[in-house]
C-alpha cells in the first residue's frame, strides 16, 4: 500500500483518518499535563467521592438502590459517563483519574505527588501466559453474574468496589507497577477495547526524536516522573488499548515529544498489533452483556428479573448458565459461522480462518459501543433525576445539602428514548460497516477477495443492528 | 524488616479492614439499629361533675363542655380491610365527664359538609366510642384483634335525623313502610323503629361486629359551622356486664372512630385512633370544675397534626385517579378500551400491551402488594395504585411506536427495572429504522461491489504511524 493511498483513507468517505490535532500544542494544556499534581489532584477528588460511595454502601445495606448515593453515582452517573463520554471521546481518561488502584500505587511509591522510581513491594513480573485480556474477560463476565445485586443493593456495590480496591492493593504489592490495571481490573478490559474507538490518543510527535533518545526515560523514569506504569513503550505507542493515560510520559520526556491528539474515532481498529482471541472474546462478551442487561433491566419479563436478582438459587444458576453460554459460546459461534462464510466467499486460501475471525471481530467494537451508548440512554433519561436527590442526601439521613433532596423522580425526554437509541445504533452500524470493509481489505491480500469476504460480514452487522433495534424499540 | 514480611503485613491489614467493614455492612444490611421511644397511650380525663344532660340540642353545646379539657386524638385510616379510603379525618377532640350515674363523651371534628342521608353512592357521617369489656385486657392494635370483647357505641347522622327530628333523610325510603291498603305496619322488621341515634354494638376481632339485644346508649349530634359535635350518654354501670362495658374502676380504655360519608367511609372504612386511657375520677372527690380547668396538666394534647399530614391525607384523592387531559376530545364519544393491568413486584401483567394508533384506552391498574406507579414514556401519564385502590388513566394513543411504562413509586430493590411495553401499532419508528438500515445495506453493498477502482488493504493507523 502506498503511503499516499493510506493517507487518503477516510471514515465513511468523509473524515480523513490521518487528521490529528495536538491539544498539548496549546501552551496551557501542555503546562497542565506536565505538572506532577495533575492528574493526582483529580484522583484525590475522585477518591473523596468514592469514599462517600463506599460509606453509603456500608450504611445502605439492602435498601432500595434508587435512593442510594453509591448505586446512583456508580451505576447511573459513572457508568453512563464512561460509556457515553469518557471512553468514546476521551479514551481511557477514567483510568487516568481512577482512585481504585491508587492505594496500591502509593504503597509501591511511598509518595503521593513526588517521584520515587525505586518502587516498593515484591515487584514480580506478571505471568506471561496471563498477559492478555482473558483474566479480565472472565472477571468481568463473572461480575455481571451479580448485576441483579450490585446495581440495586448498596451493600453489594460496596463489596464489589471494596473488593476491587483490596485486589488492587494486594496485587500492587506483589506484582510490578499497574499489573492489576493491565491484566485484572474488570473495568479495564472493556475500556481498553472500546478506547480503540476513542477520539483522543497519546502518541509521540516525532518518532525520529525517540529513536535517537537512548535513555528512553519514558520507560525507565527520571526525576520528573515514573517510567510508564502501564509497562508500555510510549515512544512506539500505536493503540489506546493498554495506555492508561497517566501522563507520566509527558513528564519524563525531555524533548516534549508527546502529543495528546484529537483524531477521528476508531483509527486504532486498523492497527494490527497484539490482536488476539482475548480481545475478540471481549467484543463478544460486551455485546452479550449489553443484550442481557437490557433484557433483565429494561425488558418487561418479570421471570427473567427474578432469575437475575436471585429470587431463587435455581433461577439464578439458570441465569448464570444461559448468560455464560450466550457470551462465551453462542455469540462467538454465530460470529465464527459468518467468519467462515467470509473466508468462503472470498475464495482466499492463504488467509487462515483464525486471522479472519480475529481481524473481523474488531468491527464489532463500534457496534458494541453503540449498543452500550443506546442502552445508557435508557438508564440516564428515566433515572437521572435521582442523582439530584442523592447529592443532597448521600447517606439517606434526611439531609438536604443542596436543596435538591425533595426533588421527585422526574423522567426526562423519555419520549425520545427510542429514537435516540435508533440513531445511535444506526451511527454505530455505519461506522462498524465502514471499518468492517477496511478490516476486510486488511485481512485478505486480494482486494477482490476482500470485497467478497466483506459481504457476509455486512449481512451479520445488518442482522445485529436490526436485532438491537428490535430489542430496544421494535 | 524483610520486604516480604512487610508486604504480608500490609496485605493482612488490608484484608482485615475490608472484612471488618464488610461484616459491619452485612450486620446492618436491613438498617442500622435505632431506638424508638414507646409512646404511652394518651389519657382522657373523665372528671366528676354534678351535671346531667338530657341531650337536648342545647346540651350538645352546654356550658360544661366549654369548661372541660379537650384531648386531641390523632386518627389514621384503617388499612386492614380493602379498599382503602379516598381521604381521612386526621383528628378528633374528645371530652368526657360523669355525674356518678351516667358517663358522657363529646366528640368534635372538622367536616366541611354534613352527610345525613343514605342513597346509592352516598354514605353518612358517623363516629364511635369503643370500650373493652375487660378493663385489664392487654393493649393491642385495634384492627389486629381485641384482647377482649369490645362494646362499641356507633352514632350515625341519618339515625340522628330520624330519632331527633323524625326525618329519614331520604324521602322515598319508607314508601313501603305502610302498605296503602293497610292502616298499620305489619312488617315491622323491614325498618326497625329508631330508638336512639346510637347503635350499641359488640365485637371481638375484625368481622365479628354484632348489634346488641339491648340498646343502652343515647347520643345526639349537631353539625355547625363545619364541625360535628356529638354527645354520647350511658349509665356508668349496667345490669349486663357480659355485653356492656362497665365504668367501675378508675381506669378504662377507649378508642374513637370517625366516618366521613362524602369520602366514601362506611363499614370498616373509617379513621380511627389507637387505644386511649380513660382516667375516671371517683364521684367522692368533689374536685371543682374551676380547679380542674386551672390545672394545665389535665389538658391532654396528643399529637400535633402538621399541615403536611393534612395535605398528605388529601393527596390520596388526587393520586387515586389520574387522567390525561390531552387529546381527549379526539374520540371523546367513543367508549375507551379498558386494559386491566396488575402490578406486583417487579412486573406488570400483561407486560406487553398492543394498541392501535388513535385508539382511546383506559388503563386500570391494581396492585397486588405495595404501592406501584405507571409512568408511560412519551405520553407523560403517571398514575398510582395503592393496594386496594385502583389507578386509572384514559388517553388517546396518538403517537405510534413502542413505549416503555415504568413504575413511578419506589416499590423495592428492583423498582427502577419494573418496566412494561406498550406497542402503538403501526410501529412506524421501528419500520423507519429497519428501512434505513435496509437501504444503507443495499447502498453499501452496491458501493463495495461496483466500485471501479480497487483498493489495497490498509495496514496501520495512518495518523500516527509512519
Amino acid at each position: 500500500m502506498s503511503e499516499q493511498n493510506s493517507k487518503n483513507q477516510r471514515l465513511l468517505g468523509l473524515f480523513p483518518l490521518n487528521w490529528r490535532f495536538d491539544l498539548a500544542s496549546l501552551p496551557g494544556v501542555r503546562w497542565l499535563l506536565k505538572q506532577r499534581w495533575f492528574p493526582m489532584i483529580v484522583i484525590l477528588i475522585n477518591m473523596f467521592i468514592f469514599i462517600v460511595i463506599l460509606m453509603s454502601g456500608i450504611m445502605g445495606g439492602f435498601s432500595s438502590g434508587n435512593y442510594s448515593f453509591g448505586i446512583m453515582f456508580v451505576w447511573i452517573l459513572w457508568w453512563v459517563l464512561l460509556m457515553m463520554l469518557l471512553v468514546p471521546v476521551l479514551s481511557r481518561t477514567w483510568c487516568m483519574m481512577c482512585p481504585l488502584p491508587s492505594f496500591g500505587e502509593w504503597l509501591q511509591r511511598l509518595r503521593i505527588f513526588g517521584v520515587n522510581n525505586k518502587l516498593g513491594g515484591l515487584n514480580l513480573k506478571w505471568p506471561r501466559r496471563l498477559s492478555n485480556m482473558w483474566v479480565m474477560n472472565f472477571l468481568f463476565l463473572g461480575t455481571t453474574f451479580f448485576s441483579g445485586f450490585f446495581t440495586v443493593k448498596p451493600l453489594v456495590t460496596f463489596y464489589l468496589l471494596g473488593g476491587i480496591i483490596v485486589m488492587g492493593i494486594v496485587l500492587s504489592l506483589i506484582f510490578e507497577k499497574r499489573s492489576f490495571c493491565l491484566y485484572v481490573c474488570p473495568v479495564s478490559g472493556f475500556q481498553g477495547l472500546y478506547a480503540n474507538m476513542a477520539m483522543t490518543e497519546i502518541r509521540v510527535k516525532d518518532p525520529n526524536i525517540c529513536a535517537k533518545h537512548k535513555k528512553k526515560t519514558c520507560e525507565t523514569g527520571n526525576k520528573k516522573g515514573y517510567g510508564c506504569p502501564w509497562l508500555l513503550e510510549p515512544h512506539s505507542l500505536k493503540r489506546n488499548t493498554y495506555c492508561g493515560m497517566c501522563l507520566e510520559c509527558f513528564k519524563t520526556c525531555p524533548f516534549d515529544n508527546m502529543a495528546f491528539n484529537i483524531r477521528p474515532p476508531g483509527t486504532d481498529l486498523l492497527v494490527n498489533e497484539k490482536r488476539g482471541l482475548d480481545e475478540a472474546w471481549k467484543s463478544f462478551i460486551m455485546i452479550a452483556i449489553a443484550i442481557m442487561f437490557y433484557v433483565a433491566m429494561m425488558g418487561p419479563w418479570g421471570w427473567i428479573k427474578d432469575w437475575v436478582r436471585g429470587n431463587t438459587l435455581t433461577g439464578w444458576l439458570k441465569f448464570i448458565s444461559v448468560h455464560t453460554a450466550f457470551a462465551l459460546v453462542i455469540i462467538p459461534g454465530i460470529f465464527f459461522v459468518f467468519s467462515f462464510l467470509s473466508k468462503l466467499f472470498s475464495g482466499s486460501k492463504e488467509v487462515r480462518l483464525k486471522a479472519v475471525f480475529v481481524n473481523l471481530s474488531y468491527c464489532l467494537i463500534p457496534m458494541g459501543l453503540a449498543s452500550w451508548i443506546a442502552f445508557s440512554f435508557g438508564f440516564l433519561l428515566p433515572n437521572g433525576s435521582y442523582i439530584l436527590h442523592i447529592l443532597s442526601d448521600p447517606f439517606a439521613l434526611g439531609w438536604d445539602l443542596f436543596g435538591t433532596a425533595n426533588i421527585p423522580w422526574t423522567p426526562v425526554a423519555t419520549g425520545w428514548l427510542v429514537p435516540l437509541q435508533f440513531i445511535t445504533l444506526f451511527a454505530g452500524y455505519l461506522v462498524a460497516a465502514d471499518y468492517g470493509y477496511k478490516l476486510s481489505l486488511q485481512t485478505y491480500t486480494d482486494p477482490a477477495a476482500a470485497k467478497r469476504g466483506f459481504i457476509p460480514l455486512l449481512v451479520l452487522l445488518t442482522l445485529v443492528v436490526i436485532a438491537f433495534g428490535w430489542l430496544y424499540g421494535g | 524488616m524483610n520486604n516480604k514480611i512487610t508486604v504480608a503485613i500490609i496485605i493482612m491489614l488490608t484484608l482485615g479492614v475490608f472484612t471488618w467493614l464488610a461484616n459491619y455492612g452485612w450486620k446492618n444490611r436491613y438498617g442500622s439499629p435505632e431506638t424508638y421511644e414507646v409512646i404511652a397511650p394518651e389519657v382522657v380525663t373523665v372528671g366528676y361533675y354534678a351535671e346531667d344532660l338530657a341531650l337536648k340540642e342545647a346540651d350538645v353545646f352546654a356550658q360544661i363542655w366549654q369548661k372541660l379539657p379537650s384531648a386531641e386524638i390523632v386518627l389514621s385510616h384503617q388499612i386492614i380491610e380493602q379498599p382503602w379510603p379516598k381521604g381521612s379525618t386526621p383528628l378528633v377532640k374528645v371530652q368526657a365527664f360523669h355525674n356518678g350515674k351516667d358517663i358522657f363523651f363529646r366528640m368534635t371534628w372538622n367536616d366541611d359538609q354534613a352527610d345525613t342521608a343514605v342513597s346509592i353512592h352516598a354514605f353518612v357521617d358517623g363516629c364511635a366510642v369503643a370500650v373493652p369489656l375487660d378493663a385489664e385486657a392487654p393493649v393491642r392494635s385495634i384492627m389486629m384483634g381485641f384482647s377482649s370483647p369490645v362494646n362499641i357505641w356507633q352514632w350515625q347522622a341519618n339515625k340522628d335525623m330520624q330519632h331527633w327530628q323524625g326525618k329519614t333523610g331520604v324521602p322515598d325510603l319508607d314508601v313501603d313502610f305502610v302498605y296503602p291498603f293497610e292502616e298499620k305496619e305489619i312488617f315491622s322488621v323491614s325498618i326497625p323503629e329508631v330508638k336512639s341515634a346510637v347503635t350499641d354494638l359488640l365485637a371481638q376481632r375484625a368481622g365479628s361486629l354484632t348489634q346488641k339485644e339491648t340498646q343502652a346508649v343515647q347520643g345526639r349530634g349537631i353539625w355547625r359551622n363545619g364541625i360535628w359535635n356529638v354527645v354520647f350518654k350511658r349509665s356508668l354501670i349496667t345490669n349486663d356486664s357480659e355485653q356492656d362495658c362497665q365504668f367501675i374502676g378508675r381506669k378504662q380504655m377507649a378508642a374513637f372512630a370517625v366516618w366521613d360519608g362524602d369520602q366514601g367511609d362506611r363499614g370498616s372504612r373509617k379513621s380511627m385512633s389507637e387505644w386511649v386511657n380513660l382516667q375516671i375520677e371517683p364521684a367522692e372527690s368533689k374536685k371543682s370544675a374551676e380547679n380542674q380547668l386551672l390545672d394545665d396538666n389535665n389538658i391532654t394534647s396528643v399529637h400535633k397534626v402538621s399541615w403536611i399530614d393534612k395535605l398528605r391525607s388529601l393527596s390520596l384523592i388526587s393520586t387515586a385517579y389520574g387522567e390525561t387531559l390531552e387529546n381527549q376530545s379526539v374520540q371523546i364519544n367513543k367508549e375507551p378500551r379498558l386494559i386491566n393491568l396488575i402490578a406486583k413486584r417487579f412486573e406488570y401483567t400483561p407486560n406487553r400491551i398492543s394498541i392501535r394508533k388513535g385508539e382511546r384506552v383506559t388503563i386500570r391498574m391494581e396492585s397486588l402488594d405495595v404501592t406501584h406507579g405507571f409512568y408511560l414514556d412519551g405520553y407523560g401519564i403517571d398514575i398510582k395504585a395503592r393496594p386496594g385502590l385502583i389507578g386509572k388513566a384514559t388517553f388517546v394513543a396518538d403517537k405510534s411506536g413502542r413505549f416503555s411504562f415504568r413504575c413511578s413509586e419506589t416499590c423495592g430493590e428492583f423498582h427502577p427495572y419494573m418496566i412494561g411495553f406498550i406497542e402503538v401499532s403501526p410501529n412506524s419508528r421501528f419500520s423507519f429504522f429497519v428501512w434505513s438500515i435496509g437501504i444503507t445495506f443495499v447502498v453499501m453493498l452496491g458501493l463495495v461491489l461496483l466500485k471501479g477502482k480497487q483498493e489495497k488493504g490498509i495496514e496501520t493507523n495512518v495518523g500516527t504511524e509512519q
